[in-house]
């Protein structure tokens, strides 16, 4: 140790905030070498298990750890209940040696699914509420699916998988437990009791939050804490993540009614938006039309509902071809 | 029970061999040394050490600036997922308890700041992996930062300190407070928003301060 060490007792009074300014001028100096900060923090830490500001208790450490043992920052759909199969399919030669085995994998994972986990899906221009074990409800948009643990979903936190679009209300249970909605990327929101809306398509990952609190894991080591009113989406492709206040996050829930609201929304998202809930595909031949603005509310129980709404709007004709491919005519086609 | 960083109890219990024959020739061996050791041998059994060593302390002092149980319990478990999952173990260049002070007290500041000013500091959490360098003064700032909240608490009005103690610290809900203080819940409502917004008008000073140094 050094001459000029700081003794503890300066530290400890500073980290009481009793110190002088002439020992934080003291410590400030001192702390320029690693070794003093490397002493600095043991100190605090010396310092901390003297004063704690509340008692944890064993069991509750234990638990936490488990916690994080059990819970990988973002466990996968993927790997949580299908067998990976890049990994194996990535070198040849093992690819005869693994075939026979990878093929049993699969059979059992496959078994496995239907075993542990209960599926619910919804159609293009279906949507489906649900209530859990636990008193929740989730409304599943078109083209969506739910995957629920049949025997482990009180376990350590309650979890579901999503894929597509779903609004939760989520009840709080006596012992505090958790309620995680995980999804097939890096993006899971973690609930103590709330109502909001989560969103995961090709394109985007969103969340609008009405009621309570939630805290979105959207990436690997990023998080946020979101509040009512608030959307939060993250693209899939840039990664770029944006909170914003809304002014009314129940439009965010509209199609629960089967309507939907455009505020100046670019027509090339509301094709993706067609895409995802009645399974159309818009060719959109060129981008003048593509990032035409549309507003306003569309109620559409079946697809062509909004079509028809839309060809009026953008002063288009829209036709479907094969495989639900609609082509969209710019200028109006006489038929005579 | 409580083990200080001078009791090596806990490692003569980890019966560790180097411990062991080290501390028979009598020489002080730092417990970081011997966590470190042991992340080379069973890193799994290693974690649960500095885990069970740390995780407790690190609430304490992470509730200092969120004053609240679960959110400060948050913070200190993903410094940890990050830690383990992402194997920073092989990474961290100071000692363990250095980095997970750093990174608890970074990640303790970001929230705060973010819930009472609502700056997107969104970017700013991915740092768990390179935590940005910290000038002495930068340190030091964070445990005024603590006393300055503390301060700014015990000024507070004794309802709206009660409720906003019970409703953040104990996770109480509006109702059951309005209960025991025998008041009705929109009166509770505003005096934890009352609380809020005194925390918030009286840390902007203090905010700029660490801000200036952050980003200068």
């Amino acid at each position: 140790m050094d001459s000029n060490q700081v003794p503890k007792s300066i530290l400890f009074a500073f980290f009481e905030g009793k110190a002088t300014a002439m020992q934080r001028k003291m410590i400030e100096e001192w702390l320029e070498t690693p070794a003093s900060r490397e002493y600095f923090y043991q100190c605090l830490d010396e310092w901390e298990g003297q004063h704690p500001q509340y008692i944890l208790s064993e069991e509750h450490v234990h638990q936490a750890f488990n916690q994080i043992l059990d819970n990988p920052p973002f466990e996968r759909l993927e790997s949580a209940i299908k067998p990976v199969h890049k990994t194996i399919f990535g070198s040849k030669q093992w690819l005869i040696a693994a075939s026979l085995t990878l093929m049993m994998l699969t059979m059992s994972w496959v078994f496995r699914k239907t075993i542990f986990f209960k599926t619910y899906h919804t159609d293009f221009a279906q949507t489906q509420t649900l209530t859990l074990q636990d008193g929740s409800t989730v409304t599943l948009n078109a083209n969506s699916s739910l995957w629920v643990p049949r025997f482990e979903f009180y376990k350590d936190q309650r979890e579901v998988w999503l894929e597509g679009e779903a609004e939760f209300k989520v009840t709080h249970t006596h012992d505090h437990k958790r309620f995680v909605v995980k999804t097939d990327s890096d993006f899971a929101i973690e609930v103590l009791g709330t109502e909001f809306v989560v969103q995961t398509r090709k394109k985007q990952n969103s969340v609008v939050l009405n009621h309570g609190k939630v805290k979105v894991n959207y990436a690997l080591g990023k998080a946020l804490y979101m509040k009512p009113g608030e959307l939060f989406v993250v693209n899939k492709q840039s990664g770029k993540a944006e909170l914003k206040q809304v002014a009314k996050p129940h439009q965010y829930s509209a199609w629960k009614q089967h309507e939907f609201y455009f505020d100046n929304t670019p027509f090339v998202e509301v094709a993706e938006l067609i895409h995802d809930q009645f399974g159309l595909k818009m060719s959109i031949p060129d981008s003048a039309l593509a990032q035409r603005k549309i507003t306003g509310y569309f109620k559409a129980k079946r697809a062509e509902d909004m079509l028809s709404a839309l060809q009026m709007l953008l002063e288009v004709r829209f036709e479907r071809k094969e495989n639900n491919v609609i082509e969209i005519h710019t200028r109006p086609i006489i038929n005579l | 029970m409580h083990y200080s960083w001078d009791d090596t109890a806990v490692y003569r219990r980890e019966t560790h061999p180097a411990f062991l024959s080290e501390a028979m020739e009598g020489k002080i061996v730092d417990d970081e040394e011997i966590v470190r050791r042991m992340f080379r041998d069973d890193p799994r059994k290693a974690f649960e050490v500095l885990f069970k060593r740390h995780y407790d302390r690190l609430c304490n002092h992470a509730i200092r600036f969120v004053v609240s149980k679960d959110i400060a319990e948050d913070i200190v478990a993903e410094v940890f997922t990050a830690f383990w999952h992402r194997r920073l173990f092989e990474q961290v260049a100071t000692s363990y308890r250095a980095y997970l002070y750093r990174a608890v007290r970074y990640q303790a500041y970001n929230y705060l700041k973010w819930e009472l000013h609502r700056s997107d500091s969104l970017e700013g959490v991915d740092i768990l992996m390179h935590l940005p360098e910290q000038n002495p003064d930068e340190i030091l700032h964070y445990n005024e930062l603590h006393h300055k909240i503390d301060e700014v608490i015990l000024h507070l009005p004794t309802q709206s300190r009660k409720a906003f103690l019970m409703h953040r610290m104990e996770g109480k809900k509006y109702g059951e407070i309005a209960e025991s203080l025998g008041i009705s819940v929109s009166a509770v409502e505003r005096l934890v928003s009352r609380a809020l917004s005194k925390l918030r008008s009286e840390l902007k000073g203090f905010w700029l301060g660490l801000l200036f140094i952050f980003w200068i």
